[in-house]
């Protein structure tokens, strides 16, 4: 089990594309929107590599200004 | 309601999230009210940057299973960058160190053998047997020690007692050498005090933000964070970016400014030319705090004696600046017109004049921010100097939004390194080895005899290198670092130093690094939260965790290991003659004894650590020792503060620290500085003053005048490109603390080469493929990227140094400021041609 909770920034005027965006891809959910045009996101994936691959691309998507890391929970008894 | 597991950690994400964001969700409360957690949250700072988050650490059943951004934190309220994600993950990489390694062939030592497990008993016994010989035979200066600005405030503070005053030797350098050296050269220079006189609160505050050299978006994200919103609700805030290539921070510039490398020094004087013919200039400030120098000019670049290039400098070295007056400083950089630095710096003149009016409007705050860029440069010193003297010119400068502020790139450059003096030539608290003043009063703190400290500065990093490739030091102890990652010129001069069969080099890490695999004896290394620690951050801010859980196998800390080894000599052994026989009761004692358990070390008993909660913790150090060996060294330590000959650098008790999330020094009665040397913030300045300097004598700062000099190795016909190294988002420096889950090796693309397009079409080269990079000292292989987050300009390449596999510093030339001593990783020629 891994999981992360993720503050997302949205270029202005770009939060509801974002939300939209973010919402197909796989291990993602948008829980909230705040005025200010920020996502609380979490991440989920069953391992660190599908964890890292899933934030850096959450970092490169357009219109993401800042994606920030919260709260990241990885299981120690799943770890090789 | 019945919760999973998952469910439930998962909840927690999106509460901690939603905070942070200001939020509160509902039910969301309610459900984490409900259930039971038996995680254990305790503050400690992030293991990485300078910029000094403080995190949660969640620790259950002995491990950490969790980080979450700290909440109460004022550096980064709650939040991370995605570094962030691999700190549960740093402590349990597959390949993490457990036992000492040194290198047999039939059991006995051989430099030629296989890495073979010892005791640490048998790895203390070679390392003492080869120091006393190096002593015995060269005396101190062929023992020496490479430290770092990821070192705790205590492990530093030990490092340096047992080098400079137990072995008698200032062959003491940090990795910090390489990247803040040239600020540190440039705030005494300046001010006569090291580290900045603002603090990230003018993030908060200033008009226009001015990056010179550095791409804060990816290498400080959560300052960048609170930067660009200010940028975004601020009206009228403006974000300049200079750059020698185009990165991730350009995104949210009004202005992105590209310069031909080196020319930001003519950039600068323009600057300040504009700023005096416009008679914008603080005519007031100026006659009050500021006094006027020039400096010593073709200083030559720090390399080897011999170097062709040291040999034709006029003054090589030479930092000293004379007194001038205004009208000199004036005429001093009249000829850097706007036509003169557009035509050298290829920057269009409508943005050099908006960047020149941004400075010289009285009416707009400037924040100046850089980092690397600027500091790694064989003309550091004065870079970091220029942009001093336009923010005095104004007298922009230790006030809400207005002010210079360095970056630094590790957590403790600034708390560990540069506070501490874990340089070649410093003592705690901006005390240096060359005044005879401040060795007396170190001596007389520590209760040694007088003459105990040597007067000579000793090898810095760059020296240390050379030096043992020239057999003159011959005992090299590296913690805490890579340097056969990191550090420049890897084929000429390290690699071959290391390897020399004379020598005996014994590296202290966590992971079998690059550096590890290159030692003699690898020593494995207990890491942040599995030790006590504090660091301080580039905003002065000093922050202490406790210890979290334990080290794997044998893994001891670094602050563990240098005191266990100072056992090892007896004073006798290292000390001459003479000196005994001013302190005979010093003799037979161990340098243990003299150092560590001379009544102040020792001086607080074993005890429980316990937080306002009620858990306890663990202190291995306190257990093995048997007194709070942390408390005791951080405690002697604050009394260079409190007492010494350079007031300003106060220190709070160690009992407070645990408490709070930070200090920012000076701290005095209590209370944190925010703004030095400005009255009503720093108790320093006194009523009616306004504004003091007191670094100086004279309470003035100084502007020293320093020209544009061309850079030490420029492309020409062969070497026809300049190459720029640096680091990417995703990774920390070498990469042995982000590259450590192997799955990543392959998911994780390798370093790039960035290049532009119509560069790589001239090679026949395209996106993706395979090329070689060469300059005059080595040659790496790396995949084209003409797109991607970095855009470089026409005849300029990029390539960072995370990736081990590509040793990028084989490339890279060993040029110095010749003042600073710090390398300049950001300009060499290369070639590009088809793998």
């Amino acid at each position: 089990m891994n999981i992360s909770g993720v503050l997302v920034t949205a270029s202005p005027g770009r939060a509801n594309h974002l939300q939209q965006r973010l919402e197909t891809l796989t291990g993602v959910e948008v829980h909230a929107q705040t005025p200010a045009g920020q996502l609380v996101v979490t991440v989920e994936a069953e391992s660190d590599e599908q964890g890292h691959e899933a934030l850096g691309s959450l970092e490169r998507l357009e219109h993401v200004q800042c994606a920030a890391l919260v709260y990241h929970y990885r299981d120690p008894v799943e770890e090789a | 309601m019945e919760q999973t597991r998952r469910e439930f950690i998962k909840t927690s994400a999106i509460a901690a999230t939603a905070s942070a964001a200001g939020m509160t969700l509902p039910g969301v409360s309610q459900a984490l009210a409900g259930s039971r957690d038996k995680i254990r949250w305790d503050k400690a700072p992030c293991r990485y940057c300078g910029t000094g988050c403080s995190e949660l650490v969640g620790t259950q059943d002995g491990r950490v299973v969790a980080v979450q951004g700290d909440p109460d934190a004022p550096v980064n309220r709650g939040l991370n960058c995605i570094k962030g994600y691999f700190l549960a993950k740093i402590l349990y990489g597959a390949d993490r160190l457990q036992q000492p390694l040194l290198r047999k062939t039939n059991g006995r030592y051989d430099k030629e053998g296989e890495f073979t497990p010892v005791s640490w008993d048998e790895a203390f016994d070679i390392m003492a047997e080869k120091w006393k010989a190096a002593l015995r035979e060269k005396g101190p200066t062929a023992v020496g020690m490479f430290g770092s600005g990821q070192w705790t405030v205590w492990e530093g503070y030990a490092a340096v007692k047992l080098m400079k005053a137990g072995l008698r030797s200032n062959n003491i350098d940090p990795n910090a050498r390489h990247c803040m050296a040239s600020a540190v050269a440039a705030f005494i220079r300046a001010f006569g005090s090291d580290e900045p006189m603002g603090v990230y609160d003018d993030l908060e505050h200033a008009d226009t933000f001015v990056l010179w050299g550095s791409n804060m978006a990816e290498m400080h994200p959560i300052l960048w964070s609170r930067l660009s919103d200010t940028r975004l609700t601020k009206p009228g805030c403006e974000v300049m970016v200079l750059s020698t290539y185009q990165h991730r921070s350009f995104e949210l510039a009004d202005e992105g400014i590209l310069f031909t490398p080196q020319t930001d020094l003519a950039i600068l004087n323009y600057i300040a030319n504009y700023i005096i013919e416009n008679e914008a200039y603080d005519r007031d400030f100026i006659d009050k705090h500021v006094s006027f120098h020039r400096t010593a000019t073709d200083i030559g670049y720090g390399l080897r004696p011999e170097d062709p290039r040291e040999q034709a400098a006029a003054n090589p070295g030479v930092g000293k600046f004379d007194a001038i007056s205004f009208e000199e400083y004036a005429e001093s950089v009249r000829e850097y017109t706007l036509d003169y630095v557009h035509a050298l710096s290829g920057v269009p003149k409508r943005q050099l004049e908006r960047l020149a009016q941004a400075y010289a409007d009285p009416n707009r705050k400037v924040m100046s921010l850089w980092t690397m860029g600027m500091n790694q440069h064989t003309r550091g010193s004065w870079v970091n100097g220029l942009v001093y003297n336009v923010h005095l010119l104004m007298g922009k400068i230790s006030e809400p939004g207005n002010g210079p502020f360095s970056l630094t790139g590790q957590p403790s450059a600034c708390g560990t390194a540069r506070e501490v003096g874990t340089f070649a030539h410093r003592l705690p608290a901006d005390l240096v080895v060359m005044k005879e003043a401040h060795r007396d009063f170190a001596e007389k703190l520590w209760k040694l005899p007088q003459g105990t400290l040597p007067g000579k500065p000793g090898y810095h990093a760059v020296l240390q290198s050379r030096m043992l490739n020239d057999g003159k030091l011959n005992c090299y102890w590296a913690l805490c670092t890579n340097n056969m990652q990191a550090g420049p010129n890897i084929n000429d001069e390290i690699l071959p130093g290391w390897r020399k069969p004379e020598n005996f080099v014994v590296v202290s890490d966590p992971y079998p690094t690059a550096s590890a695999m290159s030692a003699d004896l690898v020593l494995p290394t207990a890491m942040w939260v599995e030790k006590e620690g504090a660091y301080g951050n580039a905003e002065r801010r000093s922050q202490f965790w406790r210890q979290q859980v334990q080290p794997p196998g044998q893994a001891r800390s670094d602050l563990w290991q240098i005191v266990e080894f100072s056992k090892r000599f007896r004073t006798e052994e290292v000390w001459p003659a003479e000196l005994l026989d001013k302190a005979p009761e010093l003799r037979g004692k161990t340098l243990y004894e003299i150092l560590f358990t001379n009544g102040q070390v020792d001086a607080f008993p074993k005890q429980v650590v316990v937080d306002e909660a009620g858990n306890r913790y663990d202190n291995d150090e306190m257990e093995h020792f048997g007194f709070y060996l942390q408390k005791g060294l951080y405690e002697e330590y604050r009394r260079f503060s409190l007492e010494g000959p350079k007031p300003g650098h106060e220190l709070g008790e160690f009992d407070h620290y645990h408490r709070v999330r930070g200090l920012r020094w000076p701290v005095i009665d209590g209370k944190e500085t925010l703004w030095r040397y400005r009255e009503g913030y720093d108790p320093h300045v006194p009523k009616g003053a306004g504004v003091r300097f007191y670094g100086n004598p004279d309470g003035r700062a100084r502007i020293i005048s320093a020209p544009y000099e061309p850079p030490a190795e420029v492309p020409d016909a062969e070497y026809d490109l300049w190459l720029c190294t640096g680091r990417v988002l995703e990774h920390w420096h070498t990469g042995s603390m982000t590259r450590r889950v192997p799955e990543l090796h392959r998911a994780q693309p390798n370093a790039l080469l960035y290049m532009h397009e119509a560069d790589a079409r001239k090679r026949n080269l395209r996106r993706g493929m395979a090329a070689r990079i060469q300059t005059r000292r080595g040659e790496v292989t790396a995949t084209v990227e003409t797109r991607g987050r970095n855009k470089v300009p026409e005849g300029l390449v990029f390539i960072a140094f995370f990736d081990e596999g590509r040793l990028v510093n084989k490339l890279t030339l060993d040029a110095t400021c010749p003042l600073s001593k710090e390398t300049d990783f950001k300009k060499c020629a290369a070639k590009v041609v088809a793998a």
